[in-house]
């Protein structure tokens, strides 16, 4: 009877953690968006940047260039910027519209070369998706 | 070792490891400061590196200079074209300096120029002589520079090295070695490198170098600033070295101590976890049985703990970082995904995480075999509610871990595939790239560990199973987990529950496979250690990839159905968002940093700034990787005058005003938008009106504005060059987004527009117009998913019918997207590429396998069983036969590849030679028509009609070409390769064929040479047939594929056949084996089925009549002895009985007499009668009782008791002899028993009359006292059943030679008592039990009598 009950509770367990939680994300409009893009990459802080992110993304960097998943391109921009943090990093150059948008902003490197950085922002129905993220020598 | 010394040893470790730790872990970067070398220090580092390769080449161009031929080359040229005219020494120099191969191609280059800068010989990378050197003399010493080329940034260093005659320069050797490849040209054929890279690592700071050469000598070393010199001391760039700040330094330092401390930390975690691991069975032992759950847990958690640590600490990623194996395995731009909380966060991750996969249920399953394994106690069989009840739970729990398995390794191969950048379709070769392969493994050894965890899990329920449930249950309870996996799988696609759903049928398979393992475990308790055999190991390869299959390759299409429905969604979108992304940037960056206002405010029309800015926006958007684009800017007054236009469109006249007006009116249109619009900042937007002239598909518009006020309008336009008819470079964009790397997948996409075919690229769509089936999907939804047969080819198209941009309103387009459908050759392919990883990692399974056998003693093997000799003399054929044919096979379709793929070439070069000869109407020569087209159009146009892509070649230089984009990607050459040169001019060849090595593969370039009058070549052309190359390169993957495949298949069959015939072979042998066996235990009732019509029935047959013919001759042996034995124990039983019935005659005889002669009225012989009559009675009465004995003994013999088998322990039962017989006075009994408990199965009576009877005869055989040794113990392994064994070993006098062969006779004795049948009743006995008993003596010293008995079975 012990021996069942077990089983029993570990069957229960074991469906219980069939139900995962699905979460939403909240979307703002382009400028806003590109706000928090802008703060996220000030403070080294990729989730909040990739959380608009597309599946793919297209992520360059001056080390390689491809189409990322989200998570993907996270851990990508993680390796590229803990060797070139972006300290105090702002855009120079934002172009909201109506369904896309775009930001530009230079940073310097650690050892002292100027690098740009590109995003490009896509409306898909009422959400901005992040599309691209390129980072070059300006 | 004892328990107590292990701990004590680990004990100490572990305080070593944990002290040397923290000792380490608080080191700080003062007490262990790095020498790092010092500015100066790194300067001259630098500097001598420079110094090195500059020296380098110097040699390179003296060891060209010295050739006597180069002399002669450079003193027969002439004036003019050279190509006209090859003198005998430049062609010697050409087939010199095409032979130069020790130096890298890709990185250096070497050639060989008149003094008019005519090029002559050449080999290496291309990098053509920049305008400004061509309008300097040629140099008349050596002179080294920086070469900077303009298509693409590169960086070179170029050597000059003249060649006197009689002091007088007539050429030189030029050689150039790269050492900046900037990113813009990564994408190209050549190798990443930066020396400034190079530079950093050797000394371990950072550096930037400015390589404009400097005339202000700023050179400060001890700042870290030095020069880069030639030579001739000119300064050629400035290097920086930037100091370190203390912080800085101290981080780096800090990260060295740091790694050697995690260093000491994993030593000291690992040890822990492996004590932890090593304390478990302890625990079981201290706590009793059911502590063994929470110490197996407390083991299994800890290695995971361990596994969690290395991950915190990057471990052994931040170890590896600097080797170039660290770089493939813990980049995550290859695999990242952040499942299990980045166990998954590169390759390298993924692998070490499924080897603690493997390893935690490895463990696991050692431990549970011991569980199943241990002997239950004997229970009725109970069918009562509560055992139906758990028969049921227990069962619907393995269904459970089946579907949790399999989702997670689901989920594992989705993030594999979702989360990597990985091509696992590619078509390159059956063995896989390093990357994709240890992907392959690490999903491969996932799959078999959840095989292995379930395996043992079914057999562990089995095995508890066993003695409650009736024998069928096993069956009965995999059917229930399979119907409850059923049921399972439609509840969840009932309830939608989209993160529990996994392939079908996955599950199944694992279910069936694990079952079926779990099956043969029983019949073969032997099992595990035979899977660690090749075949066994082989076997489960091919049972992983069963397994990983399905899964991967249903990731892999779900993937590609996304991309696909991406590909609708862009399309249908019609517009190209990095188009506008780009023509955004460049309108900001123009207007921000371009000084186009002069200092009154207005704009200033200045060309070559205008040039200059479209040369940045038009390489901005060939960066993309789109292809080609065409641009145009234009700079407009307030009044709409314009100022300035550039770019297509634009032809530069005197008559600027009408010119001028081509682009006003786009101009004027884009300005109403843009005002209409209600933007402020820049208009960006695909061009939607009718344009007038040039069409162009984007345009932007800005206002310029000088300290805030406006002064006028800025306009950029491009439009991407459509190369061939039919085609809609807007398509190719689209498609490029998805697939930017690599080749391009076969794509194909089209829209409709009522149904009716608008535009499509990739494969053709054959259909013109949707049919009514297709056009009727879209009444109830969407988008549609469709399978369609086109010229015998089965395509998956993606339908979509989209909304109207901006509304919730069907448009009427319906956009197609098909890619070919995968058939089952297609599939064999990928099934090898999986296949061929997994040799990679079954071989160090099986060697390791190897040592652990070797280390076991279970090899070398004693006995070889025929069947896997066969087996595996057919396996070792079999693989060579593959392998060798295979190889072959590739040779010969990679020759016919390439015979094809020339051939195709060669019908290019025709087509185009012919068509360049048709342009004209006059009968001039090609070459000379060619001359007349040489303008991008006329090519263009030539192009277009052929479909193919020309470049033309003037001698070595590259003149025109319709892919400028292939040419700044440097896959096509600027300069005609030597090996081409030499084949057309030298050896005067028509066609010339030559391989070029891209980033990813290499393709075939075919080149046709147009010759004048008399023969000589004026100019060349080169074809490309890089999408057909593709094609030909995935023709030999699947041909190779195909044919691996084949023979695979083919192996696997003669392996199963083989097998089959080897069963039936050994079947009949192993009978026959067994009916010998019967035979020499004495039965001859065994008889042996024929079951084959052949030799072997044959032999069987005879076998049988032989064992007939024995048994009857046994039979009659045995009436023989039998009647011998009678007759021996009639004349025992007569003579023994003899022996007391002469006295007891002579006793009644004398008794008789007496009674006869007695007066029994005299008192005196009354009391003499008397007693005589008591002596004589009592004589009889002892005759009688010896009768008895000689009765009762011949009945032991010929009868023994009931025997009652049971499992006694083998040291107690001798000790308890032992102890009944150790009071005989003046004798020593010593027991040495075993180390461990052994069973056996005997009667316990008749296993102490054994030894009673053994002991018993050794203290007889001491006469004068002695010592009898006892020991039991395990007899060595052989491969017949195991057994144990009893010696006794007395210190007597041990038995005579002639009395050896009689002792276990019945009735012989060496004592004066007894029947002399101890010895044969216990041989007997021990016989009947299934064991032998043999001697070994020597007189003097003393008899060991042996005893083997059969271990009893767990």
């Amino acid at each position: 009877m012990k021996t069942n009950k077990r089983i029993g509770l570990l069957l229960f367990s074991l469906l219980c953690q069939m139900w995962l939680p699905n979460g939403l994300m909240a979307q703002d409009d382009g400028s806003e968006v590109l706000r928090k893009i802008e703060s996220g990459l000030a403070s080294n802080d990729l989730r909040a940047v990739l959380q608009f992110a597309s599946d793919p993304i297209f992520v360059r960097t001056p080390e390689d260039n491809a189409s990322y998943s989200p998570v993907q391109a996270r851990y990508v921009l993680e390796s590229f910027f803990r060797s070139q943090p972006a300290r105090g990093f702002r855009f120079n150059d934002l172009s909201p519209g109506k369904n896309a948008a775009f930001a530009t902003g230079d940073f310097r490197s650690r050892n002292g070369q100027p690098l740009r950085i590109y995003v490009r922002l896509r409306k898909n129905g009422s959400t901005w998706e992040l599309k691209e993220v390129r980072i070059t020598a300006s | 070792m004892g328990f107590i010394k292990r701990i004590s040893a680990w004990w100490v470790i572990t305080i070593f490891l944990g002290v040397v730790w923290a000792i380490s872990a608080f080191l700080r970067p003062a007490s262990v400061a790095v020498k790092q070398p010092t500015l100066q220090e790194a300067l001259v580092v630098i500097q001598q590196d420079f110094e090195e390769r500059i020296l380098y080449m110097k040699a390179e161009s003296q060891r060209a200079a010295i050739q006597p031929f180069v002399l002669r080359c450079l003193e027969q040229v002439t004036a003019g074209d050279h190509i006209e005219h090859l003198s005998p020494a430049q062609k010697e120099a050409i087939a010199w300096f095409s032979k130069r191969k020790h130096f890298d191609e890709k990185q250096m280059a070497i050639e060989l120029y008149d003094v008019e800068y005519g090029l002559l010989a050449w080999n290496g990378v291309s990098l053509p002589i920049q305008e400004s050197r061509r309008k300097e003399p040629f140099p008349t010493q050596e002179t080294i520079g920086i070469y900077h080329a303009e298509q693409d940034g590169l960086l070179a260093l170029e050597h000059w090295a003249p060649v006197y005659r009689r002091s007088a320069v007539v050429g030189g050797i030029r050689v150039v070695y790269l050492i900046n490849v900037p990113v813009s040209a990564q994408g190209s054929s050549l190798p990443d490198f930066r020396l400034e890279d190079l530079w950093q690592k050797k000394i371990m700071r950072p550096v930037r170098v400015d390589w404009r050469p400097k005339r202000v000598h700023a050179a400060n070393p001890t700042q870290g600033v030095g020069l880069l010199r030639a030579p001739n001391g000119v300064a050629l760039g400035e290097v920086q070295v930037f100091a370190l700040s203390d912080a800085e330094r101290g981080d780096i330092e800090i990260v060295r101590i740091q790694n050697v401390a995690l260093f000491w930390g994993i030593l000291f975690l690992g040890w822990l976890v492996f004590g932890v691991l090593g304390i478990t069975p302890y625990l079981e032992v201290r706590w009793g049985t059911g502590a063994w759950f929470w110490a197996l847990g407390l083991g299994l958690c800890s290695i995971w703990v361990f596994r969690f640590v290395l991950l915190y600490w990057n471990i052994p990623e931040r170890l590896l970082q600097d080797l170039t194996i660290g770089e493939q395995l813990f980049n995550p731009r290859f695999l990242a995904s952040d499942l299990g909380w980045g166990l998954m966060r590169s390759i390298g991750d993924l692998t070490l995480t499924t080897l603690f996969a493997w390893f935690t249920a490895f463990l696991w399953s050692k431990r549970m075999y011991k569980v199943a394994l241990k002997p239950r106690e004997s229970a009725p069989k109970d069918t009562g509610y509560g055992q139906k009840v758990s028969f049921v739970l227990w069962w619907l729990l393995i269904t459970l871990v089946v579907k949790v398995l399999w989702l997670g390794i689901s989920v594992v191969v989705e993030r594999a595939v979702n989360d990597s950048v990985l091509d696992y379709l590619a078509w390159t070769g059956l063995m896989p790239p390093t990357t994709i392969m240890l992907v392959y493994c690490s999903l491969l050894l996932l799959a078999l560990t959840a095989l292995l965890v379930l395996t043992v899990l079914i057999r562990l329920v089995d095995a508890k199973g066993q003695n409650l449930w009736p024998k069928s249950a096993f069956l009965w309870g995999i059917g229930t987990s399979f119907l409850g996996l059923a049921l399972l799988e439609s509840s969840i696609y009932l309830f939608a529950l989209e993160v529990a759903q996994t392939t079908w049928p996955g599950e199944w398979i694992l279910l069936g496979i694990a079952a079926f393992g779990c099956w043969l475990w029983r019949h073969e308790p032997g099992l595990p250690l035979r899977l660690l055999h090749l075949r066994s190991l082989l076997l489960l390869l091919l049972v992983g990839v069963l397994l990983t299959y399905p899964a991967l390759y249903h990731a892999l299409r779900m993937q590609l159905e996304r991309q696909m429905a991406l590909v609708a969604d862009t399309f249908a979108q019609g517009e190209e968002e990095r188009v506008l992304g780009a023509l955004a940037q460049s309108i900001s960056d123009t207007r921000r940093s371009n000084p186009i206002f002069n200092s009154s405010g207005n704009i200033v029309a200045d060309s070559s700034l205008a040039a200059g800015i479209l040369a940045r926006f038009t390489e901005e958007l060939n960066d993309l990787g789109q292809g080609d684009f065409e641009t145009a800017i234009g700079f407009f007054d307030l009044e709409d005058t314009p100022l300035l236009l550039l770019g297509r469109g634009a032809v530069w006249d005197a008559q600027r005003s009408r010119l001028l007006q081509s682009g006003l009116s786009d101009f004027l249109a884009l300005k109403d938008t843009y005002l209409s619009s209600g933007e402020t900042d820049q208009l960006v937007q695909p061009v939607t009106r009718q344009q007038q002239n040039e069409q162009f598909q984007y345009e932007g518009l800005a206002p310029l504005r000088e300290r805030g006020q406006a002064v006028g309008w800025l306009m950029l336009r491009a439009e991407q060059r459509i190369r061939y008819a039919g085609e809609n470079s807007f398509v190719r964009t689209s498609v490029d987004v998805i697939q930017p790397d690599g080749w391009r997948r076969k794509l194909s996409v089209a829209e409709y527009q009522n149904g009716i075919l608008l535009r499509g690229q990739g494969g053709p769509f054959t259909k013109t117009r949707l049919t009514d089936d297709i056009m009727r999907q879209f009444d109830q939804k969407d988008r549609y998913w469709g399978q369609e047969a086109v010229y015998d080819q089965i395509y998956n198209t993606f339908y979509q019918n989209p909304y109207i941009p901006g509304s919730r309103v069907f448009s009427n387009k319906v956009i197609a997207v098909r890619a070919p459908a995968t058939n089952p050759y297609d599939h064999l392919y990928y099934l090898l590429r999986i296949i061929i990883s997994g040799l990679w990692l079954l071989f160090p399974v099986f060697v390791i396998g190897l040592i652990y056998r070797f280390r076991k003693g279970f090899l070398p093997l004693p006995r070889r069983q025929f069947r896997d000799k066969v087996l595996n003399a057919f396996l070792v054929v079999g693989v060579v036969s593959v392998v060798t044919m295979g190889v072959l096979g590739q040779q010969v379709v990679t020759r016919e590849n390439r015979e094809a793929l020339r051939e195709n070439l060669e019908r290019r070069l025709d087509r185009t030679a012919e068509a360049i000869r048709v342009q004209h109407t006059r009968n001039l020569p090609a070459w000379e028509i060619l001359t007349g087209i040489l303008g991008r159009n006329k090519l263009d146009s030539l192009a277009t009609i052929l479909s193919l892509d020309i470049n033309v070649y003037r001698g070595s230089e590259l003149v025109a070409t319709t892919r400028p984009d292939l040419v700044r990607e440097r896959l096509v050459p600027i300069r005609l390769p030597i090996e081409a040169y030499e084949q057309l001019y030298l050896q005067t060849l028509r066609n010339a064929y030559v391989e070029s090595k891209g980033k990813a593969d290499s393709y075939t370039i075919g080149y046709r040479a147009l010759a004048d009058e008399n023969g000589v070549p004026r100019y060349s052309f080169s074809v490309l047939m890089l999408s057909e190359q593709e094609q030909v390169l995935e023709e030999r993957a699947r041909t190779t594929a195909y044919l691996f495949g084949a023979l695979l298949l083919l192996l696997l069959v003669v392996m199963v056949t083989v097998t089959v015939l080897a069963n039936a072979l050994t079947r009949p042998l192993s009978g026959l084996r067994q009916g010998l066996q019967a035979v020499a235990s004495g039965r001859f009732d065994a008889k042996i089925p024929v079951t084959s019509p052949d030799e072997v029935g044959e032999l069987v047959e005879t076998f049988n009549d032989m064992q007939q013919q024995l048994a009857e001759s046994r039979q009659k042996l045995g009436l023989q002895e039998r009647q011998l034995a009678w007759s021996e124990m009639a004349r025992q039983v007569a003579h023994e009985i003899k022996n007391p019935l002469t006295p007891m005659k002579l006793s009644l005889q004398h008794l008789k007499r007496a009674q006869k002669t007695i007066n029994m009225d005299d008192a005196e012989e009354r009391i003499r009668f008397e007693g005589m009559f008591t002596r004589i009675t009592a004589t009889l009465d002892e005759q009688i009782d010896s009768l008895t004995n000689i009765a009762n003994s011949f009945s032991t013999f010929a009868r023994l008791p009931k025997r009652v088998l049971e499992r006694l322990e083998l040291n107690a039962a001798v000790e308890e002899c032992i102890s009944l017989m150790e009071r005989s006075e003046g004798f020593l009994l010593v027991f040495e028993p075993a180390s461990d408990d052994i069973w056996v199965m005997a009667d316990r009576e008749e296993l102490r009359r054994i030894f009673l009877n053994l002991i018993k005869n050794a203290l007889q055989a001491m006469s004068e006292g002695g010592t009898v040794t006892l020991n039991v113990g395990r007899c060595i392994k052989t491969q017949e059943r195991p057994m144990a064994f009893c010696e006794v070993h007395d210190t007597g006098t041990g038995i005579p030679e002639e009395l050896r062969d009689k002792i276990f006779q019945p009735n012989f004795s060496t004592k004066t008592s007894g029947m002399g049948l101890g010895l044969a009743i216990v041989r007997k006995s021990i016989e009947d039990l299934g064991g032998q008993i043999n001697f070994t003596t020597m007189l003097g010293v003393g008899t060991t009598f042996r005893v083997e008995l059969p271990l009893a079975s767990a």
